[in-house]
């Protein structure tokens, strides 16, 4: 029983993870409609930005505190995202180019950053240091390590604020209506551009901070975009593209029946990392709506 | 005749010269070095490269081969085979009299086309593949780098000897280290021990808790390693230590990575691996105090191996007294009892009943990760 | 107040519109006719810049807004009650007004313009916490046409804002429009039927095939016998 528990709080940790990358995919496809596969790239600069501030191992080796950390993954992430908009999103839309342009232009984003990664950083995995240590707690029957704790947590506030954001602030109000209709939202005088960007400087943070907060577990790595894409993405699709709460759902729902089923399914062991794309291609055929659906159905 | 005279005299000036010249370029002995600067590769070739610098600069030092210096031509393959063979050739032409291959077995494998064509010396100090000599009969090629199958025996060896009757084999989802838990898995299945269960970390994953809690469920003697990707390696420590288990961690020269020791800093301690480097070893002191005075830092072993390869050759290019090329290939097949900084103690190299392969099958070391740092050896040889 | 000239462009390379220009004073009540299809609609599109391709002159009281985004337009005084209401239908009342008056920081206040909007519209106050999509199709209207009044315009568009309505509820948004016209307010009705033109404006353009085909008072147009053949007549090859 204790070993449920204890798979529980490791489940939530990770569902919390692929959450925030699907946060992060629904910031920017909401009001844009633009699948930005490179959100995976993204947490992984964030993951060696913390790296960088918090430690002498990666340029510019600040050896920090965590806040420092925190701060520099959000003012580097934003600004990338700001960047990315202005330089390769923007000029598509002006022109007026068709959805699919601007996302395979972010999938040549997706490739510039891993490269970059590479050159900056090397090929090797950095270790992150987490800012409560790795002593085994408990909570209760709960019991983890305290940056399992610091993700649920973090994951969880994150999203009550982004939620209420969305559901009680006029300016949340008027990025959901953005989503709802774009050219009804022009007509009420919402700057459409402003809100592009801020969709994907939001986006970028999300991703980053994901990065960052799964860091101390797994490492800074130069290849561990592309799973957190693929999870992120799976994540997204099972919780259904409309919701914020869906994303969160959609997280938790891969993350438990991912480890839940490594620990007590009778399969052998290397099947279970099929689990993300049967239940992708599950969701795709027999509800691509996903588990909550989005509220305009009229 | 007074043309013909002059023109005779014309061509014996030219000649003299022509021999002149040829004997300026001769003072040096070339060597080729075949090495990977930017590919997959990288993270091994460098460092054994290094120890191939640093042992041909301490030759120099000591007076070089036949009097003259050593020059290293050294190339970049990527570790592409297609390219390796194409440098191989390059080196041939820029007349090198001996070729070191430090990239992945299969480029090595490919220079060797080279190497039997033009009957050069081809030496692989660190490539471990089981049948580089195999495949092609090439006798102007050597390998002395620490082949799997004596490394997997050593481990076998140390597993048995601590009377492990269960154990559990843990890998990723790469195909380097599903071959590693295959060999795991023939080795254990010869040596009378159980496979209990095979648990992968599939690359990607954000946690091994579950993983590991059915290890723990299992209830083994001992865990044997066989991944090779960092980050699911990390995991696999983290939930190791999350969990509080305590079954000994052991696997073959896949735990002998450096870089592991920074990213899972505090978590390997005990753990045990194969290498071929004793510390304890007079040849690896000197070795050792060698690099840090040039290097200003700690070498792996894997320098070692370069700098043995390099001593090697120097030694068969003495003893053949000539850069004569089948006196080079009978000097370099004729080498007994060679002691290097590569080894356990007791061990040498040596190409023993007519095979190319030189590393001592008793070579092998188990090493156990001790505050951070590869520390003492526990075990050596197949015994 | 508005001025339009040589207004052309369309949604992909082929243009819809065609040197399209009128004329808007200050205070008027102007309609815009035609059959379907006679560009009506991509008109306001392209005065709200919300059509990909557009060229030509667009002037509000004197300003040059040729280049103008939509939410600059809307901030500079013209609002459009867009052809289907486009309300945001998960939204309240309350959240759909809201949004109309987000470009509103500039003038006015934004109680005030709530009173006026519930005072024009008292079942919207009713409504206020309901969700826009429960609503009936004229109280979406009123809904549509009362979030379009929150940014606090100057010059009101509206595209065929009486489509499926009752009777009865034509008449209320009838004596509304005609309230906000005493207010102030400039109008640039869109519609196909010219009775319900008649009783809201007193000029209309007629549009034919992306161009302005005829300039005339309501009136005098609401006495030609001959509007139905007007339309076929005007949409007939000109001949030389």
């Amino acid at each position: 029983m204790s070993d449920l528990l204890e798979l529980v709080v490791s489940a939530t940790a990770s569902g919390s993870i692929y959450a925030l990358v699907a946060l992060a995919y629904l910031l920017i496809l909401r009001p844009t409609s633009i699948i930005n596969f490179a959100v995976g790239e993204w947490a992984a600069t964030g993951a060696f930005v913390g790296v960088a501030a918090q430690t002498t191992l990666a340029w510019p080796a600040l050896d920090g505190p965590y806040w420092l950390a925190v701060i520099a993954v959000l003012v580097c992430l934003g600004a990338l995202g700001w960047l990315v908009e202005a330089l390769t999103v923007r000029p598509l839309i002006a022109r007026g180019a068709n959805i699919t342009s601007p996302i395979l232009a972010l999938l040549g984003v997706l490739v510039i950053f891993r490269e970059s990664l590479t050159m900056l950083f090397g090929a090797d995995p950095l270790p992150s240091p987490p800012p409560f240590g790795f002593k085994r707690v408990a909570f209760g029957l709960f019991a983890g390590v305290p940056q399992q704790f610091l993700i649920i947590t973090v994951t969880f506030v994150l999203f009550a604020a982004v939620w209420l954001f969305f559901e009680r602030t006029v300016w949340g109000r008027a990025f959901e209506a953005v989503a709802l209709n774009r050219r009804a939202a022009a007509l009420m005088g919402i700057n459409l551009r402003r809100v592009t960007t801020f969709a994907f400087v939001s986006g970028a943070m999300v991703a980053g901070l994901a990065g960052l907060l799964m860091s101390p577990l797994t490492s800074a790595h130069y290849m561990m975009g592309l799973p957190l894409a693929i999870q992120g993405f799976t994540a997204l699709v099972i919780g259904g593209v409309g919701r914020v709460e869906g994303a969160l759902l959609g997280g938790l729902v891969l993350a438990f029946v991912e480890q839940l089923g490594a620990r007590y399914l009778p399969i052998p062991s290397g099947l279970t990392l099929g689990f993300p794309f049967v239940l992708l291609i599950l969701f795709l055929f027999l509800r691509p709506s996903g588990l909550m659906p989005p509220r305009e159905a009229r | 005749m007074p043309l013909l005279r002059s023109l005779r005299g014309a061509l014996a000036l030219a000649l003299l010269l022509t021999q002149g010249a040829v004997a300026t370029a001769q003072e040096t002995v070339k060597i080729g070095v075949i090495t990977d600067h930017v590919a997959s590769a990288k993270f091994y070739a460098e460092p054994v490269t290094r120890g191939v610098e640093l042992g041909a600069k301490m030759i120099n030092q000591n007076g070089g081969v036949l009097g003259k210096k050593i020059e290293l031509i050294i190339e970049d393959d990527q570790n592409k085979p297609d390219v390796s063979a194409a440098k191989a050739r390059k080196l041939v032409d820029d007349g090198v009299v001996a070729i070191i291959s430090n990239t992945g077995s299969p480029a090595t494998q490919q220079a060797q086309t080279v190497s039997l064509e033009t009957k050069t010396l081809h030496l692989t100090p660190a490539n471990s593949a089981d049948t580089l000599t195999t495949q092609l009969d090439d006798p102007y090629f050597f390998q002395t780098g620490p082949l799997a199958s004596i490394q997997l025996a050593t481990l076998m060896a140390y597993t048995k000897s601590r009377g492990f009757k269960d154990v559990a084999i843990v890998r990723d989802n790469s195909s380097l280290s599903q071959s590693f838990a295959d060999s795991f898995r023939k080795g254990l299945e010869k040596v009378g021990i159980k496979v209990a269960l095979q648990e992968v970390i599939p690359q990607g994953a954000t946690s091994a808790v579950a993983n590991l809690q059915k290890v723990r469920a299992a209830k083994v003697d001992a865990i044997l390693q066989a991944g090779v990707l960092g980050p699911e390696m990390l995991q696999f420590f983290r939930a190791y230590q999350q969990l509080g288990m305590t079954e000994p961690v052991l696997g073959s020269y896949n735990l002998s990575i450096p870089a592991y020791l920074t990213m899972a800093k505090d978590l390997m301690d005990g753990v045990v691996f194969v290498d071929a480097f004793d510390a304890d070893k007079p040849e690896a002191k000197a070795f050792t105090e060698a690099y840090g005075k040039e290097y200003h830092e700690q070498p792996s072993s894997l320098p070692a191996y370069g700098w043995d390869g390099i001593h090697l050759i120097a030694q068969a290019i003495e003893k053949a007294g000539s850069l004569d090329k089948e006196k080079l290939r009978a000097a370099m097949a004729s080498t007994t009892n060679y002691v290097g900084a590569i080894g356990a103690k007791g061990t040498s190299w040596g190409f023993r009943d007519g095979k190319r392969t030189g590393f001592d099958p008793q070579g092998a070391v188990v090493r156990v990760i001790k505050d951070n740092q590869h520390g003492p050896v526990v075990f050596a040889g197949q015994n | 107040m508005l001025d339009v000239s040589y207004m052309s462009g369309g949604y992909g390379r082929a243009d819809v519109l065609e040197n399209v220009s009128l004329k808007v004073a200050q205070g008027e009540a102007v309609a815009l006719l035609g059959p379907n299809g006679a560009g009506k609609s991509t008109l306001m599109a392209a005065l709200t810049a919300t059509l990909p391709r557009r060229a030509g002159t667009l002037r509000l009281d004197g300003r040059d807004l040729s280049r103008a985004r939509s939410h600059d337009l809307v901030a500079a005084g013209m609002a459009l009650v867009p052809e289907g209401r486009l309300i945001f239908t998960p939204f309240t009342v309350r959240d759909n007004l809201r949004l109309g008056a987000i470009a509103l920081s500039r003038r006015g206040r934004l109680a005030e313009r709530h009173d006026y909007v519930f005072g024009l519209f008292p079942r919207l106050a009713e409504r206020v916490g309901q969700r826009a999509g429960t609503l009936s199709g004229g109280e979406q209207q009123m809904l549509a046409i009362g979030r379009a009044l929150m940014s606090k315009p100057r010059l009101l568009l509206l595209d065929e804002p009486f489509l499926g309505l009752a009777p009865m509820i034509v008449s209320e948004i009838v004596a509304a429009l005609r309230k906000l016209q005493r207010d102030g307010l400039t109008i640039l009705l869109v519609e196909q039927k010219l009775d319900i033109a008649l009783t809201c404006t007193t000029r209309a353009y007629v549009m034919l095939k992306g161009a302005v085909a005829l300039e005339s008072s309501t009136h005098d147009l609401a006495q030609r016998p001959d509007l139905h053949d007007l339309y076929f007549k005007l949409s007939a090859p000109r001949t030389p």
